[in-house]
C-alpha cells in the first residue's frame, strides 16, 4: 500500500505533468509574433553590433535618401535617410533598445507596484481600500502629458525621468484593475477555506489570488505596452521624451511628420515597427494567458 | 454529557444593515440570534433548517470567518475566541471544513498535490518526498489514485472533487469538521458515495462532524443528534430517533412533512403557508408562531418564547 503510493505519488509524476505542459505550451506559442519579439529583442540587446552605421552618424550629403526600392534608393541605406542623412535601418534597430526597455521598465516598476497595491486594496477592504482607491482616483484623474511636462521640465530630461514619471500612472491602472479582480476572488471558497486552515495571509495572496487574477494583468500588461510606445512618442513630440540623439522610434514618427509627403520613409517604418511590436506582444500575451491557465491547455 | 468537544452557547450574529457615512444604516439582520448547542466527540451533529435560517453563518463563526456578536464557542472546554499563537494554529488544525461547491473550494491554478498539501506545508512544514507520501496516502484514503496528484481540479468530476475536499480536511487529522452541505452540489447518484465515505472516515479516525444541510434524508442517514434551526433561532434539539420519531416543534414536523416521498401515491404532508419571517425584523415570542398551525388554535408563544422542554441533557 504504502509502496504504491510512493511509487505513484513520486516527484516524476507531479514533475512531469509540469515540464510536459510547459514543453507543449511552448509548441503552440504563436510563430510569427515571437519571432518579431525575438528580432526586436536581439536588435535591443545588440543593436550595436547589428546596426550598419552609428544611428547619430550625420551625412548631410545623402539627406532625405529613399529606401532602395526607388530609382533614387541606394543599397548603401536600405532604408532610406532622415533630413540630417541619418541612416533609417541603423536608427530602428538601436531605437529597438530605448523603445521596448521603456517600456519593458515601466511596466516591471508600475505594473509590480500597482499589482501589490491591487492586491492589498482588494483583500484587506474597508478603511485601507477607501483610502488606497482614493488615491489611484487621483493619480488617475491627473492628465498624463501634463503632468509629465512639469516633472520633466522640473528633474531634467532623460531616459530615467520618463521612467518615473510613467510608472505611477501604470500602476493606478493596474492597481484599480487587480483590486476588481481580488474583490471577486476573495469570495470563493478556496480562499475562505486556506483561511480556515490557517494559511498566512501572504501566501493566500501569492498562492491563490495572484494566480487567479494574472490572466488579467497579462493581457493589461501587453496592451500597455503598446500604449506606452506611443505615450513615449508624444512626450517625445512635445520635447520632454528620451533626449534626441539617441533614437527611439516614437521620436522618429514625431520626427518625419514634417516630410510626411515628401518623404514617407522616415515616418513609416519606425511606425510599422510600433505596430509589428504592439500587435505581436498583444497574441504573444494571449498565448501566455492561455498556457498559464491549467483549464486552457491540454495535458 | 460524555466528552463534548465543541459547545456553542447563545452565540448571535447580527449583521449591520446597509449604508454607508452618509446615510446611518437601516436596522441590523440578525442572522443568528442565540444558538446554543454542543458537538461531542465521535458524534455528528445536524443542523437543519430552510436557506437563510442562518445555519452557514453559525458554521462561519466556529471556522473563525466570521466574528460573533455575542456568545461563546469552546472548544475542548477552552473559549475559542481567547485563543492566540499557538493555541489558534492548534484550533486551525483541529477543525477544518468542507464546503458545498467542490468547484468553488478548490483553487483552478493549483495540482491536487497543492491543495492538499497545502494544510501540511503550513502546519507540519512537510517538504519533498515526505509531503508526497501523505498526500498519496490522503488520496487513497478517499479512494482517489494518488497518480491524480498531478493533476488539475478541472481534470475531476464533482464527486472527485469533494473527495479531494475531503482528504485536504482530514490531512492535519482534525477532531472536528464542519461539512457544510457537502453534498447538496453533486448528481444525487453519487452523494451516497461521498455519504458514505464520510460516515467510514468517522467510523475509522473517530471524528465529530457538524453537519450542515437543509435535506433530512441525509440527516437521518448521517446525523446522532439534530438541531433545527428557524430565522437565527433554535427550534428544536433531538437524538436523531426521537427527532425523526416525535417530532415536538410543530416547524420540525413542517420541515418532515414537506420532504418529497418517492411514492405517488402517499399525500404529501400537511405544509405550512406564509413566509418566512424577516430576520431584519423577526416576530416577536417564537419567531414561528406567524406560521403556526397550532398558534391559529391556541394564541401561544405570540409573547414568549415557549420554554425549552425535553430529555435530552
Amino acid at each position: 500500500m504504502a509502496n504504491t503510493s510512493m511509487q505513484i505519488a513520486s516527484p516524476t509524476a507531479v514533475w512531469a505533468v509540469r515540464a510536459r505542459s510547459v514543453l507543449g505550451g511552448l509548441r503552440r506559442a504563436p510563430k510569427i509574433p515571437s519571432l518579431v519579439l525575438l528580432v526586436f529583442m536581439i536588435f535591443a540587446a545588440f543593436g550595436q553590433w547589428i546596426a550598419p552605421y552609428s544611428p547619430v552618424a550625420v551625412d548631410m550629403a545623402a539627406s532625405f535618401s529613399p529606401p532602395v526600392w526607388h530609382e533614387e534608393g541606394s543599397a548603401d541605406h536600405l532604408l532610406g535617410t532622415d533630413k540630417l542623412g541619418r541612416d533609417i535601418l541603423s536608427r530602428l534597430i538601436i531605437g529597438a533598445r530605448v523603445s521596448l526597455s521603456l517600456s519593458l521598465f515601466v511596466i516591471g516598476l508600475g505594473g509590480g507596484v500597482g499589482v501589490v497595491l491591487g492586491l492589498i486594496s482588494g483583500y484587506s477592504g474597508g478603511k485601507v481600500d477607501a483610502v488606497m482607491q482614493r488615491g489611484i482616483e487621483v493619480i488617475l484623474a491627473m492628465p498624463t502629458i501634463l503632468v509629465a511636462l512639469v516633472f520633466v521640465f522640473a528633474v531634467g530630461r532623460s531616459f530615467e525621468s520618463v521612467i518615473l514619471i510613467l510608472s505611477p500612472f501604470l500602476a493606478a491602472r493596474f492597481a484599480r484593475i487587480v483590486r476588481g479582480e481580488t474583490l471577486s476572488v476573495r469570495e470563493r471558497d478556496f480562499v475562505a477555506i486556506a483561511k480556515v486552515i490557517g494559511t498566512p495571509t501572504w501566501m493566500i495572496l501569492l498562492k491563490h489570488i495572484l494566480p487567479n487574477v494574472f490572466n488579467t494583468v497579462i493581457v493589461l500588461a501587453t496592451l500597455e505596452v503598446g500604449h506606452l510606445i506611443l505615450l513615449e512618442s508624444s512626450l517625445s513630440f512635445l520635447g520632454v521624451g528620451v533626449p534626441p540623439p539617441q533614437p527611439a522610434w516614437g521620436l522618429m514618427v514625431a520626427d518625419g511628420r514634417e516630410f510626411l509627403t515628401s518623404a514617407y520613409w522616415i515616418t513609416l517604418f519606425p511606425g510599422l515597427c510600433i505596430l509589428a511590436a504592439v500587435l505581436s506582444l498583444n497574441l504573444f500575451g494571449d498565448w501566455l494567458r492561455d498556457t498559464l491557465d491549467p483549464r486552457r491547455r491540454q495535458l | 454529557m460524555a466528552n463534548q468537544l465543541l459547545e456553542v452557547e447563545g452565540l448571535a450574529k447580527h449583521f449591520r444593515g446597509g449604508g454607508n457615512w452618509l446615510s446611518s444604516g437601516g436596522d441590523s439582520i440578525r442572522a443568528v440570534d442565540g444558538v446554543s448547542f454542543s458537538v461531542e466527540e465521535g458524534e455528528t451533529f445536524a443542523l437543519v433548517g430552510e436557506s437563510g435560517c442562518g445555519k452557514t453563518t453559525v458554521a462561519k463563526m466556529i471556522l473563525l470567518l466570521e466574528q460573533p456578536t455575542r456568545g461563546t464557542i469552546s472548544f475542548q472546554g477552552k473559549d475559542v475566541s481567547s485563543f492566540r499563537g499557538s493555541g489558534l494554529r492548534e484550533y486551525k488544525r483541529l477543525v477544518q471544513a468542507v464546503f458545498q461547491d467542490p468547484y468553488s473550494s478548490l483553487n483552478p491554478r493549483m495540482q491536487v498535490m497543492d491543495i492538499i498539501g497545502e494544510p501540511l506545508r503550513v502546519h507540519q512544514g512537510l517538504r519533498g518526498r515526505d509531503l508526497r507520501m501523505r498526500v498519496g496516502e490522503l488520496l487513497e484514503n478517499v479512494g482517489l489514485n494518488p497518480v491524480t496528484a498531478a493533476f488539475f481540479p478541472h481534470q475531476f468530476s464533482g464527486g472527485q472533487r469533494q473527495r479531494i475536499a475531503i482528504a485536504r480536511a482530514l490531512a492535519l487529522r482534525p477532531r472536528l469538521i464542519v461539512l457544510d452541505e457537502p453534498v447538496s452540489g453533486l448528481d444525487v447518484s453519487i452523494r451516497a458515495q461521498i455519504l458514505n465515505l464520510l460516515v467510514d472516515l468517522q467510523r475509522d479516525l473517530g471524528l465529530s462532524y457538524l453537519l450542515i444541510s437543509h435535506d433530512l434524508a441525509i440527516v437521518e442517514h448521517m446525523s446522532h443528534r439534530v438541531g433545527v434551526m428557524y430565522v437565527g433561532k433554535m427550534v428544536e434539539l433531538a437524538t436523531r430517533d426521537e427527532f425523526y420519531g416525535n417530532t415536538l416543534h410543530p416547524y420540525s414536523n413542517a420541515l418532515l412533512a414537506s420532504v418529497p416521498q418517492p411514492d405517488p401515491d402517499v399525500p404529501m404532508g400537511t405544509t405550512i403557508g406564509g413566509e418566512v419571517a424577516s430576520p431584519i425584523n423577526p416576530p416577536s415570542g417564537c419567531r414561528f408562531h406567524t406560521r403556526c398551525p397550532i398558534y391559529l388554535e391556541t394564541n401561544m408563544c405570540r409573547e414568549v418564547e415557549p420554554e425549552w422542554r425535553g430529555n435530552l441533557s
